[in-house]
């Protein structure tokens, strides 16, 4: 609790040394420097911040997929070359069929593309293969690729013109296609080229986990890493351009949380990924049996993908725990797992032998499986990480719901009062004697448990709280001087409520809303819990937890839930630290 | 105080009219057709075969009309006020031949009774902790208990559940049941076994459902207790030489109750809301898991006839705590 380390009454009353005798501490000096003296908050604040991260910057701890390759890669380079001639064969059809007859031929359909879409989406599906297939080419063997692509061009400008091309024509592109297939089988040493039906790839570099990056990730990645290192490239900025003078920086602050915006948001829109290449990378099969071959390979700390199953290890207990040691050919040398002999005929049910693919530790190492492993045999430990995506956004996205929701209907309930108060009071007060969980639980699953719903949903339902807050504080403020004030100048309604009576009214509702942060991931956990709560492809801490209801498997019970509890103690720890700071007269511990 | 209680009860009117319709208007307009589900089920059972479109398409009208789904919403809505006024909240969808009424009593007999248990049990509990942590206030004691109370606050309601049944249940110490709340064979039980039967099955579903609450209670009382500890008339008792016991007991006790009693009508939704899970964890035959299969099957009588009772237990919990403010405190009277 706090209180251990609150100062006493005394010490809090005491004001801060003056640091310089020309700077005067406004009200967000004054709240940041309280919450600062909260030791448990402030390290609340910081483990919620590595988590976020975590969950940020997940495809860099769990994956499997290489952060770093370098070597040659049959494996990709053999399925573009199969798929290239799909594709191929599949824009031609289009580009001979013309604007009219693909207009006609999808009348009806419920997902229509555009002809220009569909146009694009076929030459891109030809260029990514073509893209990865020339990266590990020489200048000679791309040739005929090169040609491909000139003719893609060529009928893509043409179709663009909305005419249908000439069969000889769409039908060269599926020859070189097919050609290029023939032709161009990859070896990997120079010994085993034979010429006119293989040629050999060169190594080359890629980073498989960045290129599989989607802007969204690299939005949140960049604001993370400006998150993280704020300290330094504050102090930088406020060194180098700003003089260390508490007037420019204090003016500063806006120019900073816009950078903190506008940096990532630019960085997502310029990003050029391919992102979704695999959901499962082949990187780690094709290592182990020869058709990825490496010169340099650094996988991520934990060499696990989230969807990424290990035969054999269904239920395999954490790789510290004793019952989890396994022999050679698969069998637990120890007893305790279910189904361990089929009763009937006494014969082991589980004897597949563990595969140990590259980059992972070995079958028996304590670091394998540091959570265990789920039914079909993924790793634990890779899918809370991934999972703390969703479980962690989930809460946040729903406050910043309700407190948008909250504001608006308490603003105008408090600021206007009458008929239009009546009304909203009313309806809180309807909303409030539901059984809130209910309600939740009947939304979700009557809408369907997508994570938007959900996240929408929560923040519907729970918006009231917020409302009642910030109608009493209008109510309080509506009489203030400065609100005559602001009205006598005929100042519009719509700037008195939000530039000069919501900023006095804020306190309550941020202290809200980091609890409501708490709630929200305590709600959609209970959700998932329930079955009707976010499924696949991105699980929830809730929904890893039920993956089994067995008490035999402790570790799928145990590791979700605790994590799901540090994260909610810990928005609560903080969410006192800004009550305290933010109102003392509410605060709990004196 | 009659006449105020009267004057409750008829605003409860609107309030109940205001969830049915927002209820109703939920339900209806949300994507899911149980007509659909049931008429597949019932299809397919009846001729033992997969049944054809049309027959599913007119086991589906069927199920429309008879459950008066093809008629406007404004229609259906009318209907169903009229039949909850003569207490009749239909029949089950999926089990035509039942009375979600009956049901539901049959349910609140388990509910209600594990609601009651625990808002004692942690009230019992809350009430002296928090007296005692606020009067040794800063005592290791106190952030000892603060600290575990804090935790307790942060502990998901279901994964408290999955946990006590790992440590107490078949696989850890073996010492409760954790399903259900009678053995199997409880049947052949003696009435003072079958009760004590009973009872063990009921501890953990009781643990789950009181943590939470008394947490929340006995954090309410402590902060309502070193308020009162601080007002003038606490140090005036002092001063005149009274002993510590009376003081607390006496005079900073009675005026502390106040919040801590009307929290009564918060705890009650919370339970109500937990009930869903705690029954579910250990499949408790209640109505939150009635509820729960009526919102998974799209059993519209019963979702309606649950949350319809769940909210008037919460209105009837708002008004007996504000009838009990009159009586902890003699300044409030209504009339």
């Amino acid at each position: 609790m706090t209180e251990s380390n609150t100062p006493s009454a005394a010490e809090a009353m005491a004001p801060d040394p003056p640091r310089k005798v020309s700077y005067s501490q406004d009200y967000w000096d004054v709240v940041l420097s309280q919450i600062r003296r909260r030791k448990m908050s402030v390290w609340a604040l910081y483990i919620l911040v590595a988590f976020y991260s975590i969950a940020v910057f997940a495809p860099f701890l769990a994956n499997d997929r290489p952060i770093m390759f370098k070597g040659v890669d049959l494996v990709t380079y053999r399925s573009s070359l199969r798929e290239l001639n799909i594709v191929s064969r599949s824009a031609s059809d289009l580009f001979q069929s013309g604007k009219s007859g693909y207009e006609a031929s999808t009348t009806g359909a419920a997902a229509r593309q555009s002809w220009e879409d569909a146009i694009d989406a076929n030459v891109a599906a030809i260029t990514t293969r073509v893209d990865r297939m020339t990266r590990q080419l020489t200048d000679d063997d791309r040739v005929p690729l090169d040609r491909l692509l000139e003719q893609l061009d060529d009928l893509a400008a043409g179709a663009r013109g909305g005419a249908a091309a000439a069969p000889s024509e769409a039908n060269e592109l599926v020859d070189s296609a097919a050609q290029v297939l023939a032709t161009m089988k990859p070896v990997s040493k120079a010994s085993e080229v034979v010429p006119g039906r293989t040629v050999q790839l060169q190594t080359s570099t890629s980073f498989p986990v960045i290129a599989n990056l989607s802007r969204y990730e690299v939005f949140f990645m960049v604001l993370f890493a400006l998150i993280l290192l704020f300290p330094i490239w504050n102090r930088v900025v406020n060194r180098a351009f700003l003089g260390d003078d508490r007037f420019r920086m204090r003016r500063a602050r806006k120019q900073k949380a816009i950078a903190f915006v506008l940096l990532p948001l630019i960085a997502g829109i310029l990003w050029q990924g391919k992102p979704g290449e695999f959901f499962v990378s082949t990187y780690k099969s094709g290592l182990t049996n020869g058709d990825v071959v490496a010169e340099l390979v650094t996988f991520p700390v934990i060499p696990y993908g989230i969807a990424e199953s290990n035969p054999g290890e269904d239920f395999r207990p954490p790789s510290w725990h004793n019952t989890s040691e396994i022999t050679e050919e698969g069998y637990y040398v120890r007893g305790g797992r279910e189904g361990r002999f089929d009763p009937d005929t006494g014969t082991p049910l589980v004897s597949q032998p563990v595969t140990v693919e590259f980059g992972e530790p070995a079958s028996n190492n304590t670091l394998r499986h540091l959570l265990g492993a789920d039914s079909l045999g993924r790793d634990l430990l890779s899918r809370l990480i991934w999972g703390a995506r969703v479980s962690l956004a989930v809460g946040l996205v729903a406050t910043v719901i309700q407190v948008a929701i909250g504001i608006i209907m308490g603003a105008l309930a408090g600021y206007y009062g009458g008929w239009v108060d009546l009304i909203i009071s009313r309806f809180i007060e309807i909303v409030q004697t539901f059984p809130v969980f209910f309600l939740i639980l009947i939304m979700v699953a009557f809408v369907g448990p997508s994570i938007l719903n959900i996240m929408v949903i929560i923040g519907l339902v729970s918006w009231t709280g917020i409302a009642r807050l910030v109608r009493g504080e209008f109510i309080r403020l509506r009489g203030e001087d400065f609100v005559v004030a602001s009205e006598a100048l005929g100042v519009p309604n719509s700037r008195t409520i939000f530039r000069h009576v919501l900023p006095n009214a804020l306190g309550p509702v941020m202290v809200a809303a980091t609890f409501g942060v708490a709630s929200g991931i305590l709600t959609e956990s209970a959700l998932s819990f329930l079955g009707v709560g976010i499924q696949l492809p991105l699980p929830s801490w809730g929904a890893l937890l039920i993956e089994s209801r067995s008490a035999e498997h402790w570790w799928i019970q145990i590791f979700p839930g605790l994590l799901i509890f540090l994260t909610v103690l810990l928005y609560n720890l903080f969410g006192e630290g800004v009550r305290d700071a933010l109102d003392p007269r509410l605060k709990v511990n004196r | 105080m009659g006449s105020y209680i009267i004057r409750r009860f008829l605003l409860m009117i609107p309030t109940m009219i205001g969830i049915t319709i927002l209820l109703f208007c939920i339900m209806r307009l949300a994507p899911g057709d149980p007509a659909a589900i049931a008429s597949g089920a019932m299809g397919a059972a009846g001729e033992g075969q997969v049944a054809t479109d049309s027959n599913v398409e007119d086991a589906a009208a069927k199920f429309r009309a008879r459950y008066r789904l093809d008629q406007p919403i404004l229609n259906q809505y009318g209907f169903w006020i009229a039949s909850v006024a003569k207490l009749d909240f239909g029949n089950e969808f999926f089990r035509p031949n039942v009375k979600v009424r009956d049901e539901i009593f049959k349910r609140l007999k388990v509910t209600v009774p594990l609601a009651i248990v625990s808002v004692v049990l942690s009230y019992l509990i809350a009430l002296p902790l928090g007296i005692f942590s606020a009067v040794k206030s800063g005592t290791l004691i106190d952030r000892g208990s603060s600290f575990i109370v804090f935790l307790l606050y942060a502990v998901p309601t279901f994964w408290a559940g999955l946990m006590l049944i790992l440590i107490f249940g078949a696989t850890g110490l073996d010492w409760l049941p954790v399903l259900g709340l009678h053995d199997k064979d409880a049947d052949t039980f003696t009435r003072g076994q079958y009760i004590w039967d009973v009872v063990r099955h009921c501890v953990l579903p009781v643990v789950c459902l009181t943590y939470g609450s008394f947490a929340y209670l006995s954090r309410q009382m402590r902060v309502g207790m070193l308020d009162v500890i601080r007002q003038d008339y606490i140090r005036t008792a002092r001063a005149k030489g009274l002993s510590e016991r009376t003081v607390v007991m006496k005079h900073a006790l009675r005026n502390s109750l106040i919040p801590v009693v009307t929290l009564f009508a918060s705890v009650l939704p919370i339970l109500i809301g937990g009930s869903v899970i705690v029954e579910s964890v250990f499949s408790i035959p209640g109505m939150g898991l009635y509820a729960f299969e009526g919102i998974v099957q799209r059993d519209y009588n019963v979702v309606m006839a649950t949350v319809t009772f769940s909210a008037l237990l919460t209105l009837v919990g708002f008004l007996i705590s504000d009838i009990t403010y009159v009586f902890v405190d003699p300044r409030i009277a209504y009339d």
